[in-house]
């Protein structure tokens, strides 16, 4: 065979797909084989040289402190939506009590303008008027001298 | 970010084996993946720490609309992916600070490697492949950097990794590609 495997037949080798033509290559082409050989090899030393060294960095301890953030995190949730509770109860009742307190400072309100219409219409002389009816009276003397006289 | 929740999936999602309510058996199963991911991403432990947290404290919170139409461990690389990606674009100057001294990285990564298997000069090539690997992977754009990664760290399929980075699996295709030829460039190995 005159030609070797191309770059792009060795990747394709390389990244796991298996066309016939390069596997027949491969069969008869011992430079290639070696190729293929030597590279592969190189990807496995690198595979366990990357497994080894990220190892020996790796701690387990960590996944201690992880659960607990996860555990904290869902904990955390709770208390959120428990204290979302307690706020919209607190609100609730607050808005509650300040609308009944109002309805009450209303009603007081209201009793006491009823109160002085009453007593505005159970005059028989306009205010205005009152101090002329202590003044005089309808016989022609005034209070004070029928008091005196009397 | 709230792209980070429950979204559309496509075919070729597993059966989840844990619910998310039990949420020590999905750390217990799930939680060096993501770390590994996002670490490997971007290559900084203590926000690597910290977007785990996110991820599964996301995943937690969004539990109700997870609809088990893909696996869990795919969903949760779905988030961890969104994570990734925003945290990049916020903090784009000093990521590619980090991304551009990967070479310490490399260094001390490959040092980890068994080399009792080989002579000591095949063992040094080995090294000298896995650094370039490792930089180069630290180079590629984000998306492509994801699929690589996804693919040849943590062995997902195309589909899996459609599901987890929300592309077409024929963008996973291309930026996987892509992603390879760059890093085959890079380790010395494109003709």
């Amino acid at each position: 065979m005159n030609t070797h495997l191309t770059s792009s037949q060795l990747a394709e080798w390389f990244a796991g797909e298996r066309r016939h033509e390069v596997l027949d290559h491969l069969q008869d082409c011992r430079a290639c084989q070696a190729e293929v050989s030597g590279f592969e090899n190189t990807l496995g030393q690198f595979r366990r040289s990357v497994r080894e060294w990220s190892g020996a960095q790796f701690d387990p301890a960590a996944a201690v402190t992880l659960h607990q953030t996860a555990r904290l995190f869902v904990r955390a949730g709770w208390l959120t939506a428990a204290f979302a509770v307690l706020l919209v109860a607190s609100v609730t009742w607050h808005f509650g009590v300040h609308k009944s307190a109002s309805r009450q400072v209303a009603v007081t309100a209201d009793d006491a303008l009823l109160q002085q219409v009453d007593e505005q219409i159970s005059r028989t002389v306009p205010t205005p008027m009152a101090p002329l009816t202590e003044l005089v009276s309808w016989d022609g003397k005034s209070q004070h001298d029928s008091a005196e006289s009397r | 970010m709230e792209q980070v929740a429950a979204t559309q999936f496509g075919a070729g999602c597993r059966e989840q084996a844990v619910s998310l309510e039990d949420l020590d058996a999905v750390l217990r199963l799930h939680r060096l993946r993501v770390f590994r991911f996002i670490l490997v991403s971007l290559r900084d432990r203590e926000a690597a720490e910290t977007l785990t947290q996110d991820c599964f404290l996301k995943a937690y919170q969004a539990r109700e609309r997870f609809r088990s139409e893909c696996s869990l461990e795919t969903w949760l690389m779905h988030i961890a992916v969104n994570l990734v990606r925003d945290y990049a674009r916020n903090r784009r100057i000093q990521f590619w600070r980090r991304a551009n001294s990967a070479s310490a990285s490399a260094d001390s990564m490959a040092a980890g490697l068994p080399d009792g298997q080989c002579s000591p000069e095949m063992s040094a090539q080995v090294k000298q492949q896995l650094q370039a690997v490792w930089s180069a992977a630290a180079s590629l754009p984000e998306r492509q950097r994801s699929v690589f990664l996804l693919r040849f760290v943590e062995d997902m399929d195309l589909l899996e990794i459609a599901a987890a980075t929300g592309m077409k699996e024929g963008t996973v295709k291309v930026h996987l590609f892509r992603a390879l030829r760059t890093v085959r460039e890079r380790a010395g190995g494109v003709r």
